[in-house]
C-alpha cells in the first residue's frame, strides 16, 4: 500500500509538472468570437483601441498579448510562436519578415480587401511580396534633428543648417559659445543620417544602393565610405567625442531634456517627452551632403497588420473588422494619440504638432524616407545592423579608420550569407 | 575473513560429529545467499523509491534540456529558418564553418572567457572571507548578512540598466559626479573597452558577491565548533585556523560556488547586454549575445543551434576540469 502510494505520488507530480508546461493552451469566451493578436507595443497603448473596437463589437473580444524587449525580442518571439504553432489571429508584421512570413503561409493576402484602398501606395509597396500586400501599414515614422532653441540662438543660430558642412561649423560655434554639449548620438542609434544621404543616392539610381549590396552588385567598402568618412568629421572636429559609445538613447533623450544638449537625433515619438520637459524646442531638418540635394531622412513605413491566414469562420470575419476599425479615422486617431505614431494613409490627415512640422513636410508628405536594412539579405539583418554599430563605435574610438569598419562589414555579410 | 573461517570450520566440526558436515555448508551458504538476495532487494527497493521521487525532477530535464539540446544539434546540420522544419535543408557541418569565420564571435569569447575566469575568481577571494566575518557575532550582524544578499535579489538585467547612469560616461553620471567634487574630469567608464569591461565585471562581483557569501555561511556553520576550541589550546592563531581548518573545510562549498559561477559565467548576456549592448565596439561582446543576435534573432537557427551545441560542449569540459580539480584537492585535504 505504502509502495502503491508512494509510485502514485511520483508520478502524479511528474504528471503535473508535465501539465504545468502543456497549460498554455488557448480558451474561448463563450458567445462570443475571440480574436488573439499579438503586437509590439505595451498592453496600455493599446487598450483605449482595443476598447473601442470592442465597443463598437459586442460580439467580438480581443486577447492581447505583446512581448518584452524591442523590435528584435518581438520578431523572436513570433518566429518562436509560429514555429511551436501559436500563432495569433492578428499579429503586426516586421517587414524584415514578412517574406518569411509569405514563405512559410502565415500572412494572408490583404490585396483585394476593401480597408487596403486607404494604404498609401509607399506603405503598400513595404507591406508587398510578389506584387501582393500582405500587411496593413497605416503609419510612418522619421529621424529627424531635435534642438534645443536656446542653446542654438546662444550661437546666432535659429534652425538646423542644409548642408552637412554647415551644420559641423554650427556645432563648432555652439562650442565655442560656451555650449559643453552641442551634438550627440546614441551608440545604437550612430551615425543615423547616413541612411537619408544613402537614400537621396539612391533615389537617382534604378537600385537602392543596399539593395545593390545586398545583391552583390557592390560592396560596402565600395558605397559606404565616403558616407562615413563625412560623419567622422564629427570627431575630427571635436564636436563629439568617444563618450557616445557608451551612451544609450534614454540618457542621450535626458540630456536633451535637462537643456544641457543642442542637437540630437530623435522622432515624433519624443515630442512629448521634450514637452514635458519644459524646453524650448522644435524638430528639423537631417542635413545632406551638398546644397539642392533632396531632403531625405532616416525613415519608413511602420509594421503592418496582418492576418494569419490559417484562420476562417467568424474569426476570419472579426479579424477583418479588426483592421477594418484600426484603418478607420477613429482607429488612426486613437493610435497617433496613444501611441505617438503618424497615420500615413488617404483618408486621415493627422494632426501633427507644430514642433514637428518642418520633418512632416519634408519627409513623411513627400515619402522621402530610407531604410538601409531593407535591402540588405532578410537573413541576417538584425546581425548586419548591430555591426554597423558596432563598427562605428570603433571610428568613434578611433581605433579603425572609416574604410577599415567598411572592409569590417563586407566580411560581416560574407558570414551571414 | 568470516566466510575463510566458516568454510575452515565446518569439516572439524562434521569430523567431530557435532553437525553433518554437507547440511551444515549449505545451510550457512544459504543463509548467506538469501541475506545477500534480501539485502539486493532491498536495495533495488530504496533505489527504485528514489527514483519515482526522482521522476518530476527527470521529467523536467528530460523536457528542458535534454529534448532541446538533441534538437539543437539536428537544427545545427540544417538551415532551420525557425519557421517550419519541413522547409529546412540538410547543409552538413558548414553551420559549424560558419562560426569560425565570424570575428564577432570570436571577440565575444574572448570577453566571456575573461568574464567567468575574472568573477570566479575575484568572488571566491572575496566571498570567503566575506562569509567568515559575518560568521562572527558583532552587533548588525543579520542586518549585514541581509544586505550583502540583497545584492543579488534583483535580476542582472534591472542592475544593468541602473548602473549604465551611475557609470555614464557624461559628466552628469552618478560616479563622475562624485568625482567631478574633487576636480576629476570626467572618466569614460562605458565609453572606454577596457574601463567597459571592467564595469562588467565590476557590477557581477558587487551583485554576486553576498549570495556566494550566503553559501558559504552555510556549510561554515556546519564545521563543528570544538574544532576551533581545540585549535585554540593548541594555540592556533585566527590565521591558522583559517588556513588549517576552515578553508579545508570549505572545499565541498567551494566546489559548488565556483561549478555555478563558471556555468554562470560562460553563459552571461543579460547584464554586459544592458549595460553596454555588447560596445564599445564588441569588446563587452559575450558568445551567448552572438547565438541569439546572429543565429536566433536573425531567423539562421542553423547557425545559431551550432553556436550552441559548440558552446555547450566547451562548457562540459570546462566544468569537468574543474570537478576533477576540485575532486582531488578534496581527496588530498581528506
Amino acid at each position: 500500500m505504502k509502495k502503491t502510494w508512494q509510485t502514485i505520488v511520483g508520478a502524479g507530480a511528474a504528471i503535473a509538472m508535465i501539465a504545468s508546461f502543456a497549460g498554455c493552451g488557448s480558451s474561448s469566451a463563450s458567445g462570443k468570437t475571440e480574436l488573439t493578436f499579438f503586437a509590439n507595443n505595451t498592453q496600455d497603448v493599446y487598450k483605449p483601441v482595443i476598447d473601442a473596437f470592442e465597443k463598437k463589437n459586442p460580439d467580438i473580444t480581443i486577447k492581447f498579448s505583446t512581448t518584452n524587449g524591442a523590435q528584435a525580442g518581438y520578431q523572436q518571439t513570433l518566429q518562436t510562436r509560429i514555429s511551436g504553432g501559436q500563432l495569433a489571429d492578428v499579429y503586426v508584421a516586421p517587414p524584415e519578415q514578412l517574406s518569411d512570413l509569405v514563405k512559410n503561409g502565415v500572412a494572408k493576402d490583404l490585396t483585394d480587401e476593401p480597408f487596403m484602398s486607404r494604404i498609401g501606395d509607399t506603405n503598400k509597396a513595404q507591406a508587398s511580396v510578389n506584387g501582393k500586400v500582405y500587411a496593413m501599414s497605416i503609419t510612418a515614422w522619421t529621424n529627424a534633428y531635435a534642438y534645443n532653441k536656446d542653446l542654438l540662438a546662444k550661437a546666432g543660430y535659429d534652425s538646423i543648417p542644409e548642408t552637412w558642412d554647415e551644420f559641423v561649423d554650427m556645432l563648432k560655434a555652439l562650442k565655442d559659445a560656451g555650449v559643453e554639449k552641442p551634438y550627440l548620438e546614441p551608440k545604437a542609434g550612430l551615425g543615423a543620417l547616413v541612411e537619408g544621404w544613402i537614400g537621396y543616392d539612391s533615389s537617382k539610381q534604378s537600385k537602392s544602393i543596399d539593395q545593390q549590396i545586398g545583391d552583390g552588385d557592390s560592396t560596402f567598402a565600395k558605397s559606404y565610405t565616403k558616407y562615413y568618412k563625412q560623419w567622422a568629421k564629427l570627431f575630427d572636429a571635436g564636436v563629439m567625442g568617444s563618450e557616445v559609445t557608451g551612451l544609450a538613447d534614454d540618457q542621450v533623450r535626458s540630456e536633451f531634456a535637462a537643456g544641457r544638449l543642442a542637437v540630437m537625433p530623435s522622432g515624433y515619438w519624443d515630442v512629448n517627452t521634450f514637452k514635458d520637459a519644459g524646453i524650448n524646442f522644435a524638430f528639423g531638418r537631417m542635413p545632406m551632403l551638398h546644397k539642392g540635394d533632396t531632403p531625405y531622412a532616416p525613415g519608413a513605413a511602420d509594421s503592418g497588420y496582418a492576418i494569419n491566414a490559417k484562420i476562417d469562420g467568424k474569426k476570419l470575419e472579426a479579424a477583418e473588422s479588426f483592421l477594418d476599425f484600426l484603418s478607420s479615422k477613429e482607429g488612426l486617431k486613437l493610435i497617433q494619440d496613444n501611441m505617438g505614431l503618424i497615420p500615413s494613409t488617404k483618408n486621415y490627415t493627422p494632426d501633427i504638432d507644430a514642433t514637428f512640422k518642418e520633418p512632416y513636410d519634408l519627409y513623411l508628405k513627400t515619402g522621402n524616407v530610407y531604410l538601409n536594412t531593407l535591402g540588405w539579405p532578410a537573413s541576417g539583418r538584425s546581425a548586419l545592423r548591430a555591426e554597423t554599430f558596432a563598427q562605428l563605435q570603433q571610428v568613434a574610438l578611433g581605433s579603425i579608420t572609416p574604410a577599415q569598419a567598411t572592409a569590417n562589414l563586407n566580411t560581416k555579410l560574407k558570414t551571414l550569407s | 575473513m568470516t566466510q575463510a573461517t566458516t568454510i575452515a570450520a565446518t569439516p572439524v566440526l562434521a569430523e567431530a560429529g557435532v553437525v553433518p558436515a554437507r547440511t551444515e555448508t549449505r545451510s550457512v551458504q544459504d543463509f548467506e545467499a538469501s541475506h545477500t538476495r534480501d539485502r539486493k532487494r532491498r536495495n533495488l527497493m530504496e533505489n527504485l523509491t528514489s527514483v519515482r521521487f526522482l521522476l518530476p525532477l527527470l521529467a523536467v530535464y528530460i523536457i528542458i534540456v535534454l529534448i532541446p539540446f538533441l534538437q539543437s544539434i539536428v537544427f545545427s546540420l540544417t538551415d532551420y529558418d525557425g519557421y517550419d522544419f519541413a522547409n529546412a535543408k540538410f547543409v552538413g557541418l558548414s553551420n559549424y564553418q560558419a562560426i569560425f569565420q565570424d570575428q564577432t564571435l570570436l571577440a565575444g569569447l574572448g570577453f566571456t572567457l575573461l568574464y567567468t575566469v575574472a568573477t570566479t575568481v575575484l568572488i571566491t577571494a572575496i566571498a570567503l572571507p566575506l562569509a567568515v566575518t559575518l560568521n562572527r557575532k558583532f552587533f548588525g550582524r543579520n542586518f549585514a548578512r541581509s544586505l550583502f544578499f540583497f545584492f543579488s535579489v534583483p535580476s542582472m538585467a534591472v542592475l544593468g540598466l541602473v548602473w549604465q547612469y551611475i557609470f555614464s560616461p557624461l559628466g552628469t553620471g552618478a560616479v563622475n559626479t562624485f568625482l567631478g567634487k574633487f576636480g576629476v574630469s570626467p572618466v569614460p567608464w562605458l565609453s572606454d573597452p577596457a574601463l567597459a569591461k571592467f564595469c562588467v565585471i565590476f557590477i557581477a562581483v558587487w551583485a554576486q558577491v553576498g549570495w556566494h557569501a550566503t553559501l558559504y555561511l552555510a556549510y561554515l556553520q556546519a564545521i563543528p565548533a570544538d574544532l576551533y576550541e581545540q585549535a585554540s589550546v593548541d594555540g592556533a592563531t585566527r590565521g591558522q585556523q583559517f588556513v588549517h581548518i576552515t578553508l579545508p573545510q570549505m572545499v565541498p562549498a567551494m566546489g559548488v560556488s565556483i561549478f555555478m559561477l563558471l556555468t554562470g559565467g560562460l553563459k552571461v548576456y543579460d547584464l554586459p547586454f544592458t549595460l553596454t549592448t555588447g560596445g564599445p565596439g564588441n569588446a563587452t561582446y559575450t558568445v551567448t549575445q552572438s547565438i541569439i543576435v546572429t543565429g536566433i534573432g536573425s531567423g539562421r537557427y542553423g547557425v545559431g543551434s551550432a553556436l550552441g551545441v559548440m558552446f555547450f560542449l566547451c562548457c562540459v569540459i570546462l566544468v569537468a576540469l574543474q570537478q576533477i580539480v576540485t575532486s582531488l584537492i578534496e581527496k588530498r585535504l581528506s
